[in-house]
């Protein structure tokens, strides 16, 4: 009997046909590759948030010195690992110029330098291998499969096996480097070798030998993955002669005498000073702590405590003074500045250990005290998604010198990564998340929990972060609906918040709710119009998530990422963008004047959102397309108020 | 004595993050700009939320959270070496 075979699935590539036409087949294979590279890049990423990605240079968002700075650090980190035998792995963090690297040793130097412990990216790394291993039986399929797909798998791979600090010699790794035979790569070696030349600080003053490192730079760059059309233009640019960067850097160590706080120190040195000068600061707040103690239990208040921190940092602040009373000024002004409700929950659960250490100071021992504090933190915090053990120390070094401030891009806006309102940086970056394919999304639905959460988010988990912890578009945007029209849900849904919990998407009530609510619409609407309204949330919330939450580190970038702008397709346009042009602003009123929103471009008040969202869903006149100033409350009460009664009769409230 | 202690830990994490949100702003006052100032003042006055001046604070210095971090370590170890 004949072995039935089953088709290979690869996700995102459409199922092995006899009849895909070799266009099919690469269009789809190229989408592909565009995500394994994103995955790749996130593993990057994974390791040092900082690193500059060479993705960047596809889309010409590097600047020529920047693209030939990594383009010779790649240079330099293979002939290091040609030198010493072994496999290194090097980070570039591009703000602060530095470098970590595993089991490296400078041959010039003879400095060691060591890796960051504690990360694994092994499963990061695997997932992207069993990409690329279904995708070789896939292509093989394909009679019609031109090579460069095989390549392209290799050079995946061969950049898989570095991450993973396989010692792989390079032509091993990379097997089908640079063809020196080929006109087109010829024309790219003369570019890069005169390139070379011109530089007399990277010229090796020989024509043959700064072609030799000319034929290693491209070979490097294809290992990035960086077009032709990219290298060649980073070729012709002018390059500003100066030093060759080599980013194989101790890093900085502290400075400053810790004594007095710096008046006009440079940033680097002035953040490293200014934590040393905090030492006595903090030094008072023990010696306080234990003069207290001492003084016996009547004098070892909470309120003294309260007394003794606050008259520290007042004796800081006249320090700053004294020092620098323009930073005073600032630092007054900062500190009058509000902090978002859900930060403030989270940095306050974050020093609830030092609380509990200076409580302990004075006296308090018993555990069950303790125990009983534990255990109310997160009913006293309002961040929902709040560390429950100590904060990770920062790695020795880094604390031990001064975390330095990192600054933000500086350049043209539309080299800035956080830049992201173009439309063809938006389209590259979902391009890279392998979702849209021609304005529609490939899969049906995703968390972003995992493959994505914690790539733009992976240290502040930000709870403006969707879609919630544990949820589907889908689920999160039915949810939504359900909590709007069974108050029950709402309020458990707020209460699990407050403890760092979500509701379950599987809860019986999201269900039971929705459906008598499908009953509902469709009555009204017309059969069909529950499906197709959740169906078209739930594609517009994928857009919107993908561009608020990519932007959440600048608020001018920011794209209003709630159903606001789905019920306003005048201002937000069809897709879903923010149309600057056409509104900047819009005022939502309901008949019985329950909710007044108003919400401007760059944020929408979050004690709107949920009436908002309320009085949208339900006078969503798919037909007719009526916007939010044909609000029909009443029909929308009406509703629920019938919902919720048979739900009660149901037991489900 | 103390009784209670949740509501002591409250009072004594507000004075403590009112202390290291002032370290953090002393380190992060130097490298900005006058006209930041104003613009961080105009935010705060248009945003209720705070929403709006947090992101300008991380758009000019993207690794805040992290030096909040390690003031916040650096508190602690002086605390962990004093106690009794």
């Amino acid at each position: 009997m004949t072995e039935i075979v089953p088709p290979v699935r690869v996700e995102g590539l459409p199922p092995p046909e006899a009849s895909a036409s070799r266009e099919q087949v690469m269009k789809a294979f190229n989408r592909a590759a565009h995500r394994w590279e994103g995955k790749i890049n996130g593993i990057h990423r994974e390791i040092n948030p900082n690193v500059e990605i060479d993705d960047l240079a596809d889309t010409g968002r590097l600047s020529a010195q920047q693209r030939n700075q990594f383009a010779q650090f790649r240079n330099f980190q293979k002939g290091v690992r040609g030198m010493t035998g072994q496999q290194i792995l090097v980070l570039v963090d591009s703000q602060r110029k530095d470098a970590v690297t595993t089991s490296f040793r400078n041959p010039e130097t003879g400095e060691v330098y060591t890796r960051e412990e504690g990360l694994d990216i092994s499963g990061l790394i695997d997932s992207v291998r069993e990409d690329i291993v279904s995708a070789r039986e896939y292509i093989s399929r394909y009679p019609s499969s031109v090579s460069y797909m095989q390549d392209r798998l290799d050079t995946y791979e061969g950049e898989l096996r570095i991450l993973e600090g396989s010692s792989v010699p390079y032509e091993e790794a990379f097997p089908n480097a640079l063809d020196e035979n080929d006109p087109v790569e010829r024309a790219r070696i003369a570019e890069e070798s005169r390139r070379i030349w011109k530089n007399p600080l990277t010229s090796t003053g020989s024509v043959e030998d700064d072609k030799k490192v000319a034929v290693d730079r491209l070979r490097a760059s294809r290992l990035l993955r960086i077009p032709a059309k990219a290298a060649a233009e980073a070729a012709s640019t002018s390059v500003r002669a100066e030093a060759p960067v080599v980013y194989i850097e101790p890093l900085p160590k502290a400075e400053g005498d810790g004594t007095t706080l710096p008046e006009a120190a440079p940033l680097e040195a002035g953040t490293a000073a200014a934590a040393e000068a905090a030492g006595p600061v903090v030094g008072e707040l023990g010696s306080f702590l234990t003069d207290l103690a001492s003084r016996g239990p009547e004098a070892a208040t909470t309120e003294a405590v309260v007394a003794g921190i606050r008259g520290i940092a007042d004796r800081l602040g006249d320090e700053t003074r004294i020092a620098d009373p323009v930073i005073a000024e600032r630092v007054a002004t900062l500190s009058r500045i509000r902090i978002p409700q859900s930060h403030r929950g989270r940095l306050l659960l974050a020093l609830l250990p030092l609380a509990a250490l200076l409580l302990l100071g004075i006296g308090i021992r018993q555990r069950s005290n303790f125990d009983v504090a534990a255990s109310n933190r997160n009913a006293a915090a309002t961040a929902s998604q709040a560390p429950q053990t100590e904060p990770a120390p920062i790695p020795t070094a880094t604390a031990e010198s001064g975390l330095a401030i990192q600054k933000p891009f500086v350049g043209p806006m539309e080299q800035n990564p956080f830049y992201k309102r173009q439309p063809d940086t938006i389209q590259g970056f979902r391009d890279g998340m392998g979702l849209l394919d021609n304005g529609k999304f490939i899969e049906a639905d995703f968390t972003l929990r995992d493959d994505y959460r914690d790539k733009i988010d992976p240290d502040n988990k930000n709870p403006n972060i969707y879609p919630k912890e544990g949820y589907s578009v889908k689920g999160m945007v039915e949810a939504d609906i359900a909590e709007v029209m069974n108050p029950d849900l709402q309020e458990d849904a707020e209460r699990l918040e407050a403890e760092g919990k979500v509701l379950s998407e599987a809860d019986p009530r999201i269900s039971r709710t929705l459906e008598l609510l499908k009953e509902k619409i469709d009555s009204y609407y017309g059969d069909g119009t529950f499906d197709n309204m959740i169906s078209d949330f739930t594609e517009r919330m994928k857009k919107a998530i993908i561009i608020a939450n990519e932007n959440q580190a600048n608020p001018f970038n920011r794209v209003l990422m709630t159903p606001y702008h789905l019920y306003s397709p005048d201002e937000y346009g069809p897709d879903g963008f923010f149309n600057e042009q056409a509104g900047q602003e819009a005022t939502v009123r309901s008949d019985s004047q329950i909710t007044q929103g108003r919400f401007k471009k760059w944020g929408i008040r979050d004690e709107d959102f949920d009436k908002w969202f309320a009085l949208a869903t339900f006078n969503w006149d798919f037909s007719q397309g009526k916007d939010l100033n044909t609000l029909d409350t009443r029909k929308w009460r009406e509703m629920r108020d019938q919902i919720n009664a048979q739900l009660a009769s149901e037991g489900l409230k | 004595m103390m009784n209670n202690l949740t509501n002591d830990q409250q009072k004594i994490s507000e004075q403590l993050l009112n202390l290291v949100m002032q370290k953090v702003y002393t380190r992060i006052a130097p490298i900005l700009t006058e006209e930041d100032m104003v613009k961080i003042e105009d935010l705060n006055k248009e945003d209720m939320t705070g929403n709006s001046v947090r992101y300008f604070l991380l758009s000019k210095v993207p690794n805040f959270d992290q030096i909040f971090q390690e003031e916040i370590n650096l508190l602690k170890k002086q605390l962990e070496s004093q106690k009794t």
